[in-house]
Formats: structure tokens, sequence, C-alpha cells
């Protein structure tokens, strides 16, 4: 029983998406697909990662009026490097995740959790940090990805774009159809916002409950 | 001294806003009296069942139920109100509303199972969420009724619903303007559903709340002088809307049924009276008001002739719903000063007046009815964004590689066109296997305008492409 | 291209926030003055406008000749931090009341998503100068236009009696929800 609850925390507590929302630009736009979420959410924590890194080992030496535009180019430097790699072994990712891949430059989770630690703190908590932030992003946009595709097309696509690097495809359709119908409006920008919003609110209220316990 | 504009209705106390609410209900009785008459009357001619010739009456007592059912249960579960305060409670917020007016202005051909969701979203969504009454930003029903339109549009066409007859949810007026591209004969324009009285009087397609415009100007009368409405705002609107549509008919030498006709016909009447008049949705200042109506008009006309999309009333009311503070803050600055009341007149009939010519601009020049939205090159191919006038609207992507087209993508289809023919008939792929050929290429029966306009499209593109980008 | 569809496609039917979900946190954070909105508005109007312009020259000039094209992003936003720091020493030197109209929020428009995406748009979508520049002044309406609307409706919402759960953010993102819904129907205008 215990061990459940701190999942449960571990998971929502100051989860970069659903606590301090932050990184919604990218969140919201690529969540068409289970695939899309994850591979972006692993994106996101990779360069996250290497970035933490190198500003932990560089923090000391940058003065403050430098600090924002130097961690931009070094966030911004492995990006690049993503961008290149994903350009060469698997370009139906790269498309799928279209203009919002350079844009993770300026996700402001990856700014703010490096300013906000990393730069404070030595390497190694810095790694575990970035790791444990990467991982309740990635989750959170999983978990929203998952409901807009189930809700918007009655299926979960867990291996698409990756099935060149990967060799194989993997999805499945969820509901029969008999029973229900998949709306595309969840897979529009607006099914975006208020799909969000709704799980939000949600999420609050199982919190609120949780607390007032 | 600063006033504060606080939530409408400014009413005195509770019992003014039950008087309201209780004359709207009497204005609306004849409306839905008449509309269940003429097509139980219809139908019954054409000889279908009893049952479904009720459709009209279901289809309201179906949204009332589900609206006042998710309105108690929310309060009860939600808002976890006890039930002493939930009887005051139910007493006072008038749930009947937002199911009421989505019922008589979602398409009649929806099924009742939709309807019934139009009516729980707009409870859920379009008010309790936002505070209950008095509280929502947007007009609930109209809300209720975009979202469950956008997202299930083709089942309020498809091949699976009996009303699917010629004299009963089929084209509208509107809709069959679209496809003149806006200016043409009164043969072509009006004469198809009947003469001007029965645009008057009501026996035309369209929805359960705007066909029969007579009742609605009684029941505007009737709230008029038991000075439960806000009648700037109805006058302006439509009185803009007219202007507008007088311009373009000058500019096209129409004569003035051409105004006329656009008055009388969809929802403008029932959402101009009925919809922006809405007292927690709509300004309470006087001269705030006067600019709300115009800057409906002035919305309205601009989607109607400018989009694909045949009818403008539900967009611009739900569009000015958000600017409502804004208005409320001009009309309390100038409540005061008859020169500044000039100045924000003269304006907005500046604007009215070029929207005027800038409609017949945009009429003149575009003469196909497919448009291209946006053309957007990825590694090798482009992806043309299509937007074409078929029966209604469809948008499309359509990705042409090498001179050929490989795929079209829907994006969007409204709710008047008959998708199911098109999947079921594989049409799609038998474009994008002909597209060298497509002036050879048959259209589906029953489906014509929207096969057209998927061909138009992919032509369009292949030119384009072959004008620009071919090397 | 039309330039003139492309225009009101930008602020409408395309708009940067509520169809391409780019400028978000601004958004969200908006106050309910109707002044700040305009002020943010304005200064995103400025930065995105003259980075465009630079960008555009910049790829065109440089990265494609060299093809060195794959450094798009990293040129891109450090000529986006430059200019904007050079835009408020500038104004923090010459135009005190221009700057304390502006000048809080020109370091925030740095890291915004809207900048560095309305400028990789344009870049992907091939648009010509012009074209880029009527987009990136399009965008930057329908940006500004959107808050300002958005901190209009912030008024009645934060006085009206919403479930705490749903107070603050989620509440905001289904008002946006509809707000995208009534965009989008903007469409071919």
């Amino acid at each position: 029983m215990k061990k459940k609850f701190n999942l449960f925390n571990w998971l929502f507590d100051g989860n970069p998406l659903f606590s301090m929302l932050l990184g919604m630009c990218t969140t919201l736009a690529i969540t068409t697909t289970f695939e899309n979420g994850f591979v972006m959410g692993l994106s996101v924590t990779v360069v996250l990662l290497f970035s933490s890194i190198i500003v932990s080992l560089i923090s000391k030496y940058i003065s403050d009026e430098l600090r924002i535009p130097s961690y931009i180019i070094v966030i911004a430097t492995f990006v690049t490097v993503l961008e290149v790699l994903l350009r060469k072994y698997s370009i139906p990712v790269y498309e799928a995740l279209g203009v919002y891949l350079p844009l993770i430059t300026v996700n402001c989770i990856i700014m703010g959790r490096v300013l906000s630690f990393a730069s404070k703190n030595k390497v190694g908590a810095s790694i575990l940090d970035s790791l444990k932030c990467g991982i309740q992003y990635t989750f959170a946009i999983v978990l929203l990805a998952s409901i807009r595709e189930i809700l918007g097309n009655n299926s979960l696509t867990i291996i698409d774009n990756l099935s060149g690097l990967l060799g194989f495809k993997l999805s499945f359709n969820i509901f029969p159809s008999s029973i229900f119908v998949p709306s595309n409006i969840f897979l529009t920008s607006a099914g975006a916002f208020i799909t969000l919003g709704i799980l939000l609110g949600i999420l609050n209220s199982i919190r609120n409950r949780g607390d007032s316990k | 001294m600063k006033f504060k504009v606080d939530n409408g209705p400014h009413v005195k106390d509770s019992d003014n806003t039950s008087r309201i609410m209780n004359r709207l209900m009497i204005a609306l009785i004849p409306i839905i009296c008449f509309s269940v008459y003429k097509n139980v009357s219809i139908i019954y001619r054409m000889d279908i069942s009893i049952l479904e010739a009720l459709k009209p009456l279901f289809m309201i007592l179906i949204a009332i139920f589900t609206s006042v059912i998710t309105e108690f249960l929310y309060s009860l579960f939600i808002l976890k109100k006890n039930k002493k305060d939930l009887k005051e409670y139910m007493k006072h917020s008038y749930a009947i509303f937002p199911g009421l007016f989505l019922a008589l202005v979602i398409p009649l051909n929806t099924p009742l199972l939709l309807v019934s969701l139009g009516a729980f979203i707009a409870t859920l969504i379009g008010k309790m969420i936002f505070g209950g009454f008095g509280h929502n930003i947007f007009n609930p029903a109209l809300t209720g009724a975009l979202l469950v339109t956008t997202a299930y549009g083709s089942f309020i066409s498809g091949t699976s619903n009996l009303f699917e007859l010629d004299t009963i949810g089929s084209a509208t007026p509107l809709a069959n303007l679209a496809n003149f591209n806006y200016v043409g004969t009164f043969e072509q324009i009006v004469g198809k559903f009947g003469s001007i009285f029965n645009y008057i009087f009501g026996t035309i397609p369209g929805t359960l709340g705007e066909t029969n415009k007579f009742l609605i100007l009684i029941a505007f009368i009737f709230l008029v002088a038991t000075k439960v409405i806000k009648w700037r705002i109805p006058v302006f609107y439509i009185s803009t809307v007219f202007v507008i549509t007088y311009i373009v008919s000058l500019t096209n030498d129409i004569g003035i049924w051409y105004p006329l006709f656009h008055i009388l016909s969809g929802g403008l009447l029932f959402g101009a009276v009925f919809m922006a008049t809405d007292p927690v949705t709509s300004p309470i200042t006087p001269m705030g008001q006067v600019l709300y109506g115009i800057g409906l008009g002035i919305l309205t006309t601009i989607l109607r002739f400018l989009t694909p999309y045949p009818e403008g009333v539900l967009t611009s009311i739900l569009f000015m719903n958000m600017t409502v503070s804004l208005f409320d803050k001009i009309g309390l600055k100038i409540r005061n000063s008859f020169n500044k009341k000039l100045i924000y007149i003269t304006i907005f009939i500046l604007l009215v007046i070029s929207t005027g010519f800038i409609i017949n601009k945009n009429l003149n020049k575009d003469d196909s009815s497919v448009k291209i939205l946006n053309v957007i090159k990825s590694e090798d191919s482009y992806v043309y964004e299509m937007s074409s006038k078929a029966w209604g609207v469809i948008t499309a992507n359509v990705t042409i590689k090498d001179g050929v087209v490989i795929s079209v993508d829907i994006v969007n289809s409204s709710s008047e066109t008959k998708w199911s023919h098109i999947v079921s008939n594989d049409y799609i792929n038998k474009i994008i296997n002909g597209q060298d050929n497509l002036d050879s290429l048959d259209a589906i029966s029953g489906v014509t305008i929207t096969s057209d306009g998927l061909k138009e499209m992919v032509k369009k593109v292949i030119e384009d492409y072959g004008d620009k980008y071919e090397r | 291209m039309n330039l003139i569809p492309l225009f009101f496609m930008s602020i409408l039917s395309e708009n940067i926030i509520l169809n391409k979900f780019l400028g978000i946190c601004p958004f969200m954070g908006v106050s309910n003055k109707e002044k700040s909105a305009i002020s943010m508005g304005i200064s995103v109007t400025f930065v995105v406008l003259c980075s465009s312009i630079l960008t555009f020259l910049i790829n065109k000039y440089v990265l494609i000749p060299t093809d060195t094209v794959y450094l798009q992003t990293l040129m891109f936003i450090l000529i986006i931090s430059t200019f904007v720091q050079l835009v408020e020493i500038i104004l923090k030197k010459y135009s005190k009341s221009l700057y304390n109209l502006l000048g809080i929020y020109l370091p925030l428009i740095t890291t915004n998503c809207a900048v560095l995406g309305i400028v990789l748009i344009n870049i992907r979508s091939n648009y010509t100068l012009p074209e880029s520049i009527v987009y990136a002044l399009g965008s930057s309406i329908g940006f500004t236009l959107v808050i300002y609307l958005f901190s209009l409706m912030r008024v009645r919402m934060d006085k009206s009696p919403i479930i705490s759960s749903f107070k603050g953010y989620p509440i905001a993102l289904i008002a946006a929800g509809i707000m995208a819904l009534i965009f989008s129907r903007f469409v071919g205008v």
C-alpha cells in the first residue's frame, strides 16, 4: 500500500508538465500518437540530461549576465546534435516531430531545470535530477498522448515511425468500433487544449482529495 | 468616479431573473409548436411512421432532459450541495435552457444520441464548469453545438439517418447560396425554395428554431414590450447585415430581395433575438450593446461570404462573447459624452461599409470554389492545404511529389457532406489513380458536388505545382 | 502564396497560439490587465519581425551557400537573444519610457517558443522575404489578439465560482480550446 502511494507522488509531485505547466508548446502539438509523445519525451530527457551535465560543470565560470545566453547555446548544441542524428537514422521520426524538434531548445522545462538545479549543484546530483524530471515529463506526455489517440483514433501506435530503425510495427486498436466511435476532434488543437484542461482538473481533484485525507 | 462592471444578468432580485426566463419560454413556445407541426405534417405526407415524424419533439425533450440531469448530478456530486440547497439552486439555475437552445439550433439530421451528447457538453462545459448560471463566458448551447458538430459531423449527414428526405434538413438556402458563389438571380438563390413568403413563414429547410421568421418577429415584439430583452443588439446586428449585403447587391446590380434574403435565411433572426441577447453573455451598457450588435453583423457577413461554412451566426456570436467586457468598458466610458459616441459610431459605420466593399472584392476575384490555403515543402514533396466548397466545406492536405499527387488527406469535412458515400466508393483512390485525366472520371451519384469538389482540388494542385515548382 | 490570404490566415485559422501551440507560456501567465497584454504583443511583434528578416538573410546568404543548414537552430537562437539584448540596451539608454512599457517582457521573449517558432516556420515553409515578413507580422498580431481576448475573459473568470481543482490552468485551457475551435472556423478568409 505504501509503495503505490509513493509511486503516484513521485510521478506527479513537481511534474514539470502537470504541476508546473511548463513545456506545453511541444506537448500539445506532438501528442497525437503514443509514439510521437514517447519520442518527444525521450528527446527532451536526453537533451536535458546532457545539458545538465555540461551546465553543472561550467556554471561556476559563467558570470550572471551571461547565464541565459550561454545555457541556451549549450542546449541548442545538443538539440542540433539530436536533429542531425534523427535526420540521419530515422526520417519518419524527424518529420513527425517537425518544427517542434528544434523548439526543444526553448522548451521552458529544460531551461527552467538547468537554471534552478543544474547550475547550482554538482554533476552527480544534476544527473539524477534531470533523469527524474525527464521521466516525469515523458510519463505525462505519454499519458496525454494515449488519451488523445485512443479517443481520437481508437488506436495506440507504439512503433510506427521508428519501424525503419527497429524493423517492426506495433499498434493496437482499443475498443471495438461497435461500442465506441472515435472523434477526430481530439487530434485537433481545440481537442488538445480541452483534453489537457480536463485532465489537469481531474488530476488536481485527485491530489486535493489525497491532501485533505 | 470609476464604475466597475460586474457579471450579468444585472437584476435587482431573483424574481426578476425568473421573470425574464419565463417570458423567454413563453416567446419560444409558438416557435417550437410550429416546427414540430411543420415536420410532422411534411413527413406525414411522405408516409413515414409517426414515431420518426415526431423526431423534432424528441430532440427537444431529450436535450432538456439531459441538461437538467447533468446539472442536477453536477451540483449533487461535484458541488456537493445538500438536499435543501439543491432545490433552491435548481430553481434558479434554469437548467433547461442550454439543452433547449441546443435542440433548436442543431441540424435536424442529428441523431438523438448526439443531441443528448451536445446537451451534456453544453451544460457541463459551456455552463457548469465556468461556474454555473451567470458565470459562463460563451453561450452554452452554441458551445455544445459547435463541439458536437465538429466532433461527429459525419454522422449528422450520414446514410444512417432516415431524415435524408429532400424537403427536410437537406440543403438549406445558405448552403445553396454558397454553390452559386454568393451572387445569382432570384430564381437560383431564392426561388428554389419558394417565394419570399416561404421564408417568412418558415416552410423551408432549416433547424428547429430558425425557420419561422414571422413567429420570431412576434416573439421579439413581445419580449421588447415586456422589457425582457436587450433590443439594441438584434436591431443593430440585423441592420448591419442588411447594410453590408445591400452594398454587395448594389455593386452587383441585384435587387433589394438579396439583402432581404440574407436576413430571412439561416439562423440570423433566431440567433440575433434569442442567442446574442443572452443576458449573461452580452454587454450591459447601451452603447456597448449597439457596438456589439454591429460587430456581430460584420463578423457574420464575413463568415458567410468568405469562408466555406455556409452559416456564420454561430461562430460570430461565440467570437463576440469573448469581447463582451471590452464593449462594456467602452460603453461605460462614452455613456456621458455625445461626441465620443459619435466617434465610435462613425468608426464602426466605416468598418461596416468597408466590409461590404471588401467582401465584394473578394467575391469577384475568386470564381472557383477551390482555394489554396497554404503550401508547405517537406523533404522532397509539397503539401498543399486546400479548402473546397463542395457540399459544405472540405479541407484537405494534398501531397504532390515530382508532379504526381501521392495522397489526399482529409482534414475536415462539414456536416452537410455525405462523406460515407465517398468512402464506400473508395473515391479518393480513384482520383489519385486517375489524376491524369480527371475530367473523364465520373462523380458519385448522390454526392456529385462533393465529388466534383475533390476533383477540382486535385486538379488545382497539379496545375499550381506545374506553374510554380516544376522546372 | 498570395500575401493577403496569408496574412489573415496567420492571424485567424492558423493562429500561432491556438493552432500551432507556440507562445502558451505567456498566454497562460498573462494577467487580467489588458495593457500588459498589448505591451507584450508589441514587444513580440517587434522582435519577431526583425528576427525574421535577419534570419532569412543569414539563412539565404550564409547557411545555404556554406552547406551548414543544420546549424539553423543554433544560429537563429543566437540571433534572437543577441537582438533582444541589443534592444534592451538601446531602450534603456535612449528611451526610458519605452523601456518601461516594453522592457520587462523583452528577456522573456528570448525563450518564448513563439519567436523561434515563427522564424523556423518561415524557413521551413520556404517563404520568400515578403512572405516571411507578412507571416511574421500576421502571426504576431494573432498572438497579441489572442492574449488580449484572453485577458478580457480572465477578468470574468477570476470572479467566478469555479471549483478549486479547475481554477487557474485547467479552466484556462478549456477556454483556450473553445477559442481554438472558434478561430479555426475562419478558414479561407
